[in-house]
């Protein structure tokens, strides 16, 4: 019985190593042709996948008959997929990236500065910040659709009930906590807190200049500057101005909508799909400045070509379409994202009808500067998500926290 | 499938004891009756199919285990490197006491829930089948849906807080915030979730009691406490014993309760095994290390049921 | 099947058993105390269920109402349309074939080689028989998540990432199927074989005439606990489907309310309320069946 096992093991091993001799030669993409390329993009539902589908339609402008089908995700596992397709050669030909995450992937996407100039691309056309968002060491991997500086959302109905003046933008940090006090007196809540990336390193941004991403990409977890900020924001939570922060990443978004926080921290392209959902009246203005020269981050995301698309040419046509004016403009009367390209940005505004919406962008992006990307972004995004809400909840110190996250991450 | 829930403690387990004990008499398969080939040709399927997708993956993942195999790239034979990199690192050591923590909370909790409901349920009480159905329900609900609602009954301001605030004044704990609850947490919507499965089984057990005996104790003037134990028990161990040598297995494998309601955090207070597998596999890319972890799951699993089989002996009456 | 006893008819309790049998008569103290007994019972059930109504409930809120101190379980007004959201938000229609299809297909090979393998593992006599069924056994202890790295390399081999047959097939031949379907066909009497062989049938006719007749109530348990856990999985399709919105199935589609735009609490309820729809379903129908199952494949009552 002995000599079967062993003969059945011996089966299994060989059967073993044919398989994964397979799996070491790529795989194939999908399935592309010159005139069918996939897309990944992050889908949030019906609505989002029907605006998208736009864009996808958009791609054939100017080719006959070029294809592109949407391979959808959500926003969090996104990124997970991306990196193992990448990996195992099954990446969609066409990718949509995040600047700050940009960096994560250039070992796998394309440079598109040749082919814009090939193609006789006017990069000028795109917002400066958004297009330098695109840039990882000066080469450029995406063309960007969307752009903006983080900016905080309020209840303008809080505010009034609370007898606290509207924030103008360019507001302080104390204006925001004397705000925090006047409402928590009526038994409201100022602000709602959040351990997401973004909102963390943006709103230590404008409170200190504290960051843990410098400004040439590289990671520094223990800048005493930051762990300060996390201590502030614990603050306002231990004063009774914030609510908790919690693992998951769209507790913020949720709590500002349904009343439970008067402000929140979240980019331009969630403004008017927020001010849709909300049931009073909603404001934007500027994060709450603090001892700081740059006053927020600024994010945008876009479309690349990854290295494993066998006809980047087509590729780069379709993604210089897919963010066309026409096509940026499409999406931004729908509110979509606010438009990586400066001339469309008025129709962004004209749609949003939020009041002072253009002083507030104007004011933020005054002091914003990019939130340059790294390759470990992702894996400190997640970190924040784990230990940051322990520190902004005020369990453990921001110090403490940071040297727990700066230890899992890479030297 | 059970890699998606903590509950089913797959019933084959018994089968096993059959198989192996009738398998003394039965030196393979040359009992009465003529062999043909019309065996193989039955089992054909059914053996292939688990030979490709679980005997190949099995040996695949010993030997990615013994490699540092990422996704892209080269793989080059690193021998036990990654099981030294895994014992040496704080994080693993975490997951492996967070994985050991919740099996030692929820095992017992599940099956002192499900043993006494099981008890409670006897054919006595009016619509037990009613009962039986509810207390399964969650069983068979997508563990995604559970754990949603539980995230949302455990948030701050969700139904607990705001229940706590409105009787006593004060705010709950932020249970899946707070390092000291999160586990708790996980473990009580995780029971909530699992224990019908066992319940159904001991449900089922109890009732093949025989009714004389346990009438014959009462006779004796024993009360249902003491029956239970002396006489019920010790007939439904068998059941009892397999159902708790299944639940440890599945509770080893816990997934989607940490992954959905706190991503492993607050801090790292309820990042599992399965999860820790998953994010170096499928975030990291280091499959090798991946599947070290699986070994060191799998290896865990073997010891725990090695230990009770040995310790069955016990406690466990076979007829 | 001495001890298939279990599943006596509910008629069973005291009020149709013979008086004599019933030794201790109740007294009234014993029936306040059984009462009370019963109340606490239902509390205690009630309680168990809460958050599926808590569930339900909110799955008919406006959106505005989902947090509210004090808790409240109807909201100011009954959003129906909320079903309606679900639906259109994401492609939860979609979700709920892809879905069915999956658990379906894979239930039906499942069963298919279950009943073949659990026919021969008893009844069949063949070389080696004992020892195949010895691994089977073994591969139970192997618990998923160890096979999921190597899975997905292999399906990368396949090209099989991002497609309907890798939820499918990997998962179709656990080796618990065979189990149940041993375990019954043992307790069929041998007579049968030999009526059969008598008649002049050969082994494939006696089993098809026969034996899978008598086999169903076995092959429904399986069909739940296989149905069930292919609906329910998620930690596989997370891994391999990459295009949610063309092979997800309801665990990933679920979780996808949790997207960027926030979590919709009111629609992830609802959309939760529709996906325990068909299993509780197949719960109710078959409770009976089930607990049987559990009874004459040996699993209680030994």
């Amino acid at each position: 019985m002995k000599r079967k096992i062993l003969a059945g093991a011996a089966v299994a091993m060989s059967m073993t190593i044919a398989l994964t001799a397979c799996s070491g030669s790529s795989g194939s993409s999908g399935s592309q042709s010159a005139k069918a390329l996939t897309w990944g993009m992050w889908i949030a539902g019906n609505a989002d996948q029907a605006a998208w589908q736009k864009v996808a339609d958009a791609a054939d402008a100017d080719q006959s008959g070029l294809k592109v089908t949407i391979q959808g995700a959500p926003f969090n596992d996104y990124w997970t997929k991306l990196r193992t397709q990448l990996s195992t050669g099954s990446a969609p030909c066409i990718v949509s990236l995040q600047s700050l995450r940009a960096a994560n992937y250039t070992d796998q996407l394309v440079a598109i500065d040749s082919l814009a100039k090939k193609n006789d691309t006017d990069l000028s056309a795109y917002d400066t910040t958004a297009l330098n968002g695109m840039k990882v060491d000066g080469k450029l991997y995406a063309l960007p659709y969307d752009t903006g500086p983080y900016l905080m959302f309020y209840n303008k109905d809080m505010f009034e009930a609370a007898g606290v003046a509207e924030p103008k933008p360019g507001w302080t940090v104390s204006q925001f906590e004397a705000a925090g006090a006047a409402l928590k007196a009526k038994g409201k809540t100022l602000f709602a807190s959040t351990a997401e990336d973004l909102g963390l390193e943006s709103s230590i941004l404008a409170y200190n200049d504290g960051r843990v991403i410098s400004e040439d990409g590289t990671l520094n977890a223990t800048d005493p500057k930051f762990e300060k900020g996390l201590d502030w924001l614990a603050s306002l939570v231990k004063k009774g101005y914030a609510l908790p922060a919690s693992a998951d990443g769209s507790n913020d978004d949720n709590e500002f909508v349904s009343g439970q926080a008067a402000t929140y921290t979240d980019g331009p392209w969630s403004l008017i799909t927020q001010k849709a959902k909300a049931k009073f009246d909603l404001g934007v203005t500027t994060l709450p400045v603090g001892d700081s020269t740059q006053t927020t981050f600024s994010a945008g995301s876009g479309f690349g070509i990854s290295k494993q698309c066998k006809y980047p040419d087509q590729a780069y046509k379709a993604i210089v379409s897919m963010t066309s004016e026409k096509t940026l403009g499409e999406l931004a009367a729908k509110g979509r994202a606010f438009p990586g390209r400066t001339a469309v940005q008025k129709d962004w505004f004209d749609n949003a009808k939020i009041d002072g919406a253009q002083d507030v962008f104007a004011t933020a992006l005054k002091g914003a500067v990019p939130l340059p990307g790294n390759k470990n972004s992702d894996q400190l995004g997640q970190l924040f998500a784990q230990y940051g809400i322990q520190a902004v909840n005020g369990q453990q110190s921001g110090s403490q926290v940071m040297t727990q996250i700066s230890s899992q991450l890479p030297k | 499938m059970t890699t998606t829930s903590v509950a089913p403690p797959t019933p084959a387990a018994p089968a096993a004891a059959t198989a192996i004990s009738e398998r003394k008499q039965d030196r393979d398969g040359d009992g009465q009756g003529r062999r043909s080939w019309w065996g193989f040709a039955f089992a054909g399927p059914h053996t292939i199919g688990l030979a490709l997708f679980t005997v190949v993956p099995i040996v695949a993942s010993l030997v990615i285990s013994f490699n540092n195999w990422p996704l892209l790239g080269a793989h080059t034979f690193v021998g036990f490197g990654n099981y030294a990199q895994l014992l040496a690192d704080p994080i693993f050591r975490t997951v492996i006491l967070n994985t050991f923590l919740f099996t030692i909370l929820y095992v017992p909790l599940n099956l002192i829930v499900s043993l006494g409901l099981a008890a409670w349920l006897t054919p006595k009480i009016r619509h037990r089948h009613i009962f039986r159905v509810l207390f399964f329900i969650p069983t068979v609900t997508p563990i995604v849906a559970n754990v949603v609602v539980w995230r949302m009954l455990y948030q701050p301001g969700g139904a607990i807080d705001a229940s706590v605030q409105t009787v006593f004044g004060f705010h709950a704990p932020n249970f899946l915030a707070d390092a000291n609850w999160a586990m708790i947490a996980v473990v009580l919507m995780s029971v909530w979730q699992g224990f019908g499965y066992n319940m159904l089984i001991f449900s089922a057990a109890l009732d093949s009691v025989p009714e004389n005996l346990v009438e014959a104790s009462e006779l004796d003037g024993a009360g249902a406490w003491t029956t239970f134990w002396r006489i019920k028990f010790p007939l439904i161990s068998p059941s009892v014993f397999f159902a708790t040598m299944m639940t440890l297995i599945t509770s080893f494998q816990v997934f989607v309760q940490p992954f959905i309601l706190t991503k492993g955090g607050p801090g790292s207070s309820t990042l599992t095994l399965v999860q820790f597998i998953y994010n170096q596999g499928f975030q990291y890319q280091q499959l090798g290390l991946a599947s070290a972890g699986a070994w060191v799951l799998f290896i865990i699993i073997l010891g725990i049921t090695a230990v009770q089989f040995i310790g069955q002996k016990k406690w466990v009456h076979y007829e | 099947m001495s001890s298939g006893i279990g599943v006596r008819p509910r008629t069973a309790a005291a009020p149709t058993r013979p008086v004599k049998k019933r030794v201790v008569q109740r007294t009234t103290g014993q029936r306040v105390k059984s009462t009370i007994g019963y109340v606490i019972l239902c509390l205690i059930a009630l309680a168990f269920i809460s958050p599926l109504i808590y569930m339900v409930a909110t799955s008919l809120k406006p959106a505005a109402e989902t947090f509210t101190t004090p808790p409240t379980l109807w909201g100011s007004a009954i959003v129906w349309q909320n079903y309606v959201d679900a639906f259109t938000y994401l492609p939860f229609a979609r979700f709920l074939v892809n879905g069915l299809f999956v658990a379906i297909a894979g239930t039906a090979i499942n069963m298919a080689v279950a009943v073949l393998s659990g026919y021969a593992f008893s009844r069949l006599r063949w070389r080696g028989r004992n020892t195949v069924f010895v691994l089977f056994l073994a591969t139970l202890m192997i618990p998923q998540d160890v096979l999921v790295i190597p899975m997905y390399v292999m399906m990368q081999g396949f090209g099989w990432v991002d497609t309907f047959q890798a939820l499918i097939i990997p998962w179709a031949f656990t080796a618990l199927g065979a189990f149940l379907l041993r375990q019954f066909f043992l307790t069929v009497p041998q007579e049968l074989d030999d009526a059969a062989r008598v008649d002049g049938a050969g082994t494939v006719r006696t089993f098809f005439l026969v034996m899978l007749p008598l086999a169903r109530p076995t092959l429904a348990v399986l069909a739940v606990f296989s149905f069930i856990t292919y609906w329910n999985s998620f930690l596989w399709p997370l891994i391999v489907v990459n295009d949610v919105n063309a092979h997800g199935t309801i665990p990933l589609g679920l979780q996808q309310f949790f997207g960027q735009q926030g979590s919709q609490w009111n629609l992830v309820m609802a959309a939760s309320v529709i996906s325990m729809v068909p299993t509780v379903i197949l719960l109710i129908l078959l409770q009976r069946h089930l607990v049987k199952g559990i009874v004459t494949s040996g699993l209680g009552g030994r």
